[in-house]
């Protein structure tokens, strides 16, 4: 499901899907050429289809769903995407000293020949969720359809826990995007965002046992919330996730890893 | 867009203008043919030509379209006609210069008419309108369109026979706000449509002063069988049109009741009336038309399975997700020139569970009637749609499915008062199907 809407008098386009990677899409681009601005809502919403239907485990038609299915048995040879993708996860894998880990089991398990490009799977049990590398991915190439296109000012949110910002709000010098405490609906910070993305992860009310730690494979049940700003969406993404499984001892060396603007650590 | 004083007619206007580029590159255009009766090339052709138009009925309905003919540069009234000298004589003060005739046989005899416009009593419409045509005339004509489903037929089949433009003053097809939501409708914004439900209430004896008791059929003609088919083809054609566009559907059946309650007066036609049309997915249209309470107003009310519509509010519900509502808060602001924290961000997104949905806009702007005139409102798609009949009387190229969309809900109309008259189910009967929709 998915529809759009150009406002004429403030020259915004909004754009937006629901049920797509799991969540809501919404997106607004400034702009005076309507006709462009529905061109490049058509690339995006394409795109994001698209990657959707590569990155997701649980659809039976997906590459990953195939891989998942397929790689205990052999030696499965990947598309360059999903191959880029994977030796892109376990950089970041070494990087956050396993804290980000696909696998949720071990990294180890997965053995790469580069030759083939090809993966294998050293448990039967091993699965690949990229759920926690995916929307980073997808902001990635969004941002390089928006830049393309010369879309100058931009906004997007993914689920609200992963946006986009090109440029800034038409009105002034950044996007003022603002996190609540998703316990007492308390405002917890104020941000701003110009070019630049916000990643955020953390437990809810509604959701309190949702993110698994990799490397005890408990889950994580501290009242805590993460959220990381950074140039890539997908180093945002990736951090999030990363710190909030990270000791807190261990938290300087693995941002020192990275290239980003700024880091918070709530404790709710 | 430019903002002036009249920046809620250049919005109306670039609205259109934009409809080919939003929602799918053209799909709309597509889905909605009638709109591109004039390209863009066409327009610019025409831009400095007019079309010499007669007027036959200047009653109040004529009245309020000479009003809006001065603001359409196409447009060039050069003859009035009416046989009730009071209406023609107001008509006359408005267009001083056009010739006046109190027989319309008289007006179609003139060579220089290229167009004429009818309003007058729905008795008339069907022989006017095939006369207008086998004359050499474009024609527009107010809805309903006749008061028999032969005579409907037969006006469609002279409109196909002559190669003219015709016109059916179905003006919602032409009203931005019912362009969007039905274009919104389609894309599935609303998932499976389930059910509709259209009303339209008044509180008032729908009758006009009466000079001497003689005059009264002549100008109370709504309230007489003879005249008119009362509330069905007054009302209820706007609606049952809705429905269809909506669904894409033509109902092949439909049962109902029809009553006096109130306004016994001596009128003849129904003050109540309740219809259920039935589609051949199941899916039922309710229609509810009373006129001695006026509180619920007017609507069509489009159930889906993941939102709900009220068209002439012009707003939309979703079932159960709402989209993320800080995004709209955003818009809203930018919308206002507001630059200001707005909080949405968190760890993922939780569907909002508020106990009061409010719903949203189909487009900014919005505007929306009470239903109380019987003459006609500001900025329901009236003045598009004559625009629109001006173009294509210039250029001579009918409007695709405006008639077959104006058709169909005239004869649901027809069937509805049949089916409330015989107190029986009527199945849409086979010699009266033309081509269109599921009845291709």
């Amino acid at each position: 499901m998915s529809y759009c809407n150009y406002y004429a008098a403030s020259n915004l386009f909004h754009g937006s899907m629901s049920s797509v990677m799991g969540t809501q899409f919404d997106i607004l681009m400034v702009g005076s050429d309507s006709i462009l601005l529905s061109e490049v809502w058509q690339k995006i919403e394409r795109e994001v289809k698209r990657l959707d239907k590569l990155l997701s485990r649980f659809d039976p038609e997906s590459e990953l769903f195939l891989l998942n299915q397929e790689a205990s048995c052999y030696p499965m040879a990947v598309e360059e995407e999903l191959w880029n993708i994977l030796q892109d996860c376990k950089q970041y894998y070494e990087w956050t000293k396993g804290c980000f880990d696909i696998t949720l089991q071990g990294f180890d398990q997965l053995l790469f020949m580069e030759e083939e490009k090809s993966v294998f799977f050293l448990s039967e049990s091993l699965k690949i969720d990229l759920g926690g590398y995916g929307k980073g991915y997808a902001l990635r190439k969004i941002r390089d359809l928006l830049e393309a296109a010369n879309v100058e000012k931009a906004l997007v949110n993914f689920g609200n826990s992963s946006v986009l910002a090109l440029g800034s709000h038409p009105c002034g010098d950044y996007w003022p995007v603002s996190l609540d405490n998703p316990y007492t609906k308390g405002r917890v910070a104020d941000l701003r965002l110009r070019d630049s993305s916000l990643s955020t992860s953390g437990n809810m009310p509604s959701h309190p046992r949702h993110i698994v730690n990799p490397r005890t494979g408990m889950f994580v049940e501290e009242k805590k919330m993460v959220s990381v700003i950074s140039k890539d969406p997908v180093v945002a993404e990736v951090l999030t996730t990363a710190l909030m499984v990270a000791a807190e001892e261990e938290v300087p060396e693995i941002i020192s890893q990275f290239d980003i603007y700024e880091k918070h650590i709530y404790t709710l | 867009m430019k903002s002036n004083a009249n920046a809620g007619n250049l919005n109306r206007r670039d609205f259109f203008k934009e409809l080919g580029m939003i929602g799918g590159g053209g799909a709309l255009l597509s889905a909605f043919p009638w709109l591109q009766s004039c390209s863009p090339d066409d327009k610019i052709q025409i831009a400095k030509e007019k079309v010499r138009i007669g007027v036959i009925g200047t009653g109040s309905r004529g009245q309020y379209h000479l009003n809006n003919l001065k603001t359409i540069p196409n447009a060039d009234v050069v003859a009035l006609c009416d046989n009730y000298p009071p209406h023609l004589q107001a008509a006359s003060e408005m267009y001083p210069q056009a010739k006046t005739y109190d027989d319309y046989r008289r007006l179609l005899e003139d060579k220089e008419i290229q167009a004429v416009m009818i309003a007058t009593p729905l008795y008339e419409h069907a022989h006017i309108t095939i006369d207008a045509l086998h004359a050499g005339k474009h024609v527009f004509c107010e809805k309903s369109m006749a008061m028999t489903c032969q005579d409907c037929l037969d006006m469609y089949n002279v409109f196909k026979e002559s190669g003219k433009v015709l016109f059916i003053g179905q003006q919602r097809l032409y009203d931005p706000k019912y362009v969007k939501a039905i274009g919104m409708i389609h894309s599935g914004l609303l998932g499976e449509i389930n059910s509709i439900r259209a009303y339209w209430f008044r509180n008032n004896d729908w009758r006009r002063p009466v000079p001497s008791p003689e005059l009264e059929r002549k100008i109370n003609w709504r309230l007489y069988k003879d005249y008119s088919c009362g509330l069905v083809t007054e009302l209820a054609t706007h609606q049952l049109q809705v429905g269809n566009w909506a669904l894409q559907m033509i109902p092949e059946k439909v049962s109902g009741m029809g009553d006096i309650i109130y306004w016994k007066d001596g009128r003849e036609v129904y003050d109540s009336i309740n219809l259920i049309y039935h589609y051949p997915n199941g899916v039922k249209m309710t229609y509810e038309s009373m006129i001695a309470n006026k509180f619920y107003g007017l609507e069509e009310e489009i159930l889906g399975s993941k939102g709900t519509m009220e068209l002439e509010k012009g707003k939309y519900y979703f079932e159960e997700v709402e989209p993320a509502p800080g995004i709209l808060q955003l818009i809203n602001q930018i919308e206002h020139k507001i630059f200001d924290n707005v909080s949405f961000a968190g760890p993922s997104w939780v569907p909002e569970t508020a106990s009061v949905n409010k719903g949203h806009l189909i487009m900014d702007g919005v505007t929306s009637i009470t239903g109380e005139s019987s003459v006609g409102a500001m900025g329901d798609g009236s003045v598009e749609l004559v625009t629109a009949f001006c173009e294509a009387a210039i250029t001579g190229k009918p409007a695709p499915n405006l008639v077959e969309e104006a058709y169909y809900s005239s004869v649901l109309g027809l069937l509805g008062l049949q089916a409330m008259e015989e107190e029986r189910v009527i199945t849409f009967p086979d010699e009266y199907k033309i081509p269109y929709l599921n009845f291709a």
